[in-house]
């Protein structure tokens, strides 16, 4: 996959918006934290529940920075020993193993549509604040269909540039 | 099948699955699922992960990990590691080596605000090899300069590693950070006076130029004092017990964007780009703490760490052998596989044996202190032929100057580095005492 050709697919660019999106999430989240601790110095009362904020707001960040990540095949993969392979072949072995990760994405993706369910029905919510743990879980379940359809689209972009 | 059978199964099928290249995490989170499903059954493992992924990014204490990163692409955006690299070398630049000093001043500031060693090469790389090329530097000696002081980004806390490490062996993080910094220094040290030995024999890898007139040495102080105090502010305040390690990352990543917006370094794309940079690190670390979380979890239902914990203790070998041992398996898997997956997967098994030996000092002192011995010999595996990966990213970076050079360039470097290994197996006070003196 070239740079030019990835860095024209809109594909490329909505998934580098979520990552940029997580990211605003995980700046604001530091902001929040930052008051928090003025507050605690300035007033001796920082930001309440804002630890359940930082949990909820973290794990939704991860599962956009996921998609971000994957759009540009940013995972650790060692090549020491597929060295001796052609480019076409280790391109035709990457673009398995991304189907694979987006099967495996999709398949925990089914699983957390079940614990979404659950939460809705059991009213799961935080300790503090009592924000309900629903529309996190139904985010990040979203975003994770979102990771495999990506996975799908880097593995189609492999087989098709460079063959 | 037993499960000592099954685990040493899984191990295997992950290994091979790495070298077919599958991505490390996605590895670790196949075999794992496998393996519990095969423990237990696929209702359990359905049922593991209704919620679990969700749970294990809603840790609090892994919230720190994007912090800091952003910290870091803010400083690295906002041209800290030239201001700082001018700042040094204009002390000590015109001295025989002195960029190459100068050098590794820059990155052990700069490793005060990034806790990565590959984002402190990638950095320092771009910012300082036309510098040392403009001034007649060897190559050899100037790329592996740069790659050695790009693991100050690690050693130097706040350190990604050392975070991963206290998640994984369920140990303080403030405690590791102190526990850190004596060690990173003498790193510091260690490799100012191996680039003193080098210069002395072998001059001409570094020749002198004139130096810098005092005015302009302040000048150049005065434009990174205000990270360096938000970097004493970070790491100090973690010290002091004043903030947690979340807190502190907070208030630096906001403080790295408030400056870089004060004084005009920080533009929206380089906003942009530090926000997008954090997307994709984060997101490399966190796929492989789920695989190793699923792989993990199946192995604790092998009984394979306790059990190899006790198989050890039970052989009465002497606890240094044990640990040396340990220590060389790190060092030669870091040669070959990613430090960060290499530690999550090993941790499982190895620190239980760890933790069974009798050291003369208590458990929790023995796990932080194996924690500081794990991040040097990380650093080694980072630089040391045949792959060390900071290797890598500087031969990506200086293409012009053949990585065979790198390499040769930073063999004194890891001898520094093993000498100050075995100094802080036989003295763990080093890494010890700012703990003891602080908790």
């Amino acid at each position: 996959m070239s740079d030019t050709a990835r860095t024209r697919s809109p594909v490329i660019v909505w998934a580098e918006r979520l990552g940029i999106f997580g990211g605003c999430l995980s700046l604001v989240t530091g902001a929040i934290v930052t008051a928090s601790v003025i507050g605690r110095w300035l007033m001796d009362s920082g930001v309440p529940g804002d630890f359940e904020f930082v949990q909820m707001a973290t794990a939704v960040s991860v599962f956009f920075f996921l998609v971000s990540c994957q759009s540009h095949r940013g995972n650790i993969v060692v090549d020491t020993f597929t060295g001796f392979l052609s480019e076409r072949a280790r391109n035709r072995l990457d673009a398995f193993w991304d189907v694979v990760y987006g099967l495996v994405m999709a398949a925990i993706g089914v699983c957390m549509v079940e614990g979404t369910i659950e939460a809705i029905r059991s009213h799961t919510g935080t300790m503090v604040l009592q924000l309900p743990l629903w529309p996190a879980l139904m985010v990040a379940t979203m975003l994770l269909f979102v990771l495999a359809g990506i996975c799908f689209w880097t593995a189609r972009q492999l087989v098709k540039v460079r063959s | 099948m037993s499960g000592t059978a099954l685990a040493l199964l899984g191990f295997v099928a992950m290994l091979a699955l790495i070298a077919a290249r599958m991505h490390i995490g996605l590895a670790m989170l196949v075999t794992g699922a496998i393996g519990y499903m095969l423990m237990q059954s696929p209702y359990a493992l359905f049922a593991y992960m209704k919620t679990n992924t969700y749970h294990q990014f809603a840790n609090y204490t892994l919230s720190v990990i994007p912090l800091f990163v952003l910290m870091g692409a803010f400083a690295e955006r906002s041209g800290l590691s030239t201001a700082l690299f001018r700042a040094a070398s204009a002390f000590v630049g015109h001295l025989r080596g002195g960029l190459a000093m100068a050098l590794i001043f820059a990155c052990t500031g700069f490793g005060a605000i990034c806790g990565s060693s590959v984002a402190t090469t990638a950095t320092f790389g771009r910012a300082t090899v036309p510098e040392f090329d403009r001034y007649g530097y060897d190559g050899g000696f100037s790329t592996g300069t740069i790659a050695v002081g790009g693991t100050l980004g690690i050693l130097i806390p706040p350190s990604v590693i050392l975070v991963l490490y206290a998640i994984s062996t369920e140990q303080n993080i403030a405690k590791l950070f102190m526990a850190a910094l004596i060690p990173g220094l003498l790193a510091t040290g260690f490799y100012l006076i191996t680039i003193f030995i080098v210069v002395r024999l072998r001059p001409k890898v570094a020749p002198v130029h004139a130096p810098v007139p005092w005015s302009e040495r302040f000048a150049l102080v005065v434009k990174v004092w205000p990270v360096m105090l938000v970097a004493l502010i970070v790491v100090g305040g973690i010290y002091g017990g004043i903030f947690t390690p979340t807190e502190g990352a907070s208030v630096g990543a906001v403080a790295m964007l408030l400056i870089g917006l004060a004084q005009g370094s920080l533009d929206r794309v380089a906003i942009v780009g530090a926000l997008r940079q954090t997307a994709e690190t984060t997101g490399m670390i966190f796929i492989i703490l789920l695989g190793s979380e699923v792989f993990n979890a199946f192995l604790a239902l092998t009984q394979v760490p306790t059990n190899a914990a006790a198989a050890i203790s039970g052989l009465g070998l002497p606890p240094y052998l044990v640990l040396v041992t340990l220590l060389a398996f790190y060092i030669l898997l870091g040669a070959v596989m990613d430090e960060l997956a290499m530690l999550l997967l090993t941790l499982p098994v190895f620190f239980p044996i760890i933790a069974g030996l009798d050291f003369g000092f208590p458990a929790d002192e023995v796990a932080i202190w194996f924690g500081i011995l794990v991040l040097i010999v990380v650093g080694i595996g980072l630089t040391a032929p045949p792959i060390g990966l900071n290797v890598f990213v500087i031969s990506a970076i200086a293409r012009h100057h053949p990585i065979k050079r790198t390499y040769v360039g930073v063999l004194p470097y890891i001898v520094a580095d093993v000498l100050r290994l075995g100094l802080v197996i036989a003295f763990p006070g080093l890494a010890l005492w700012l703990v003891r003196m602080l908790s």
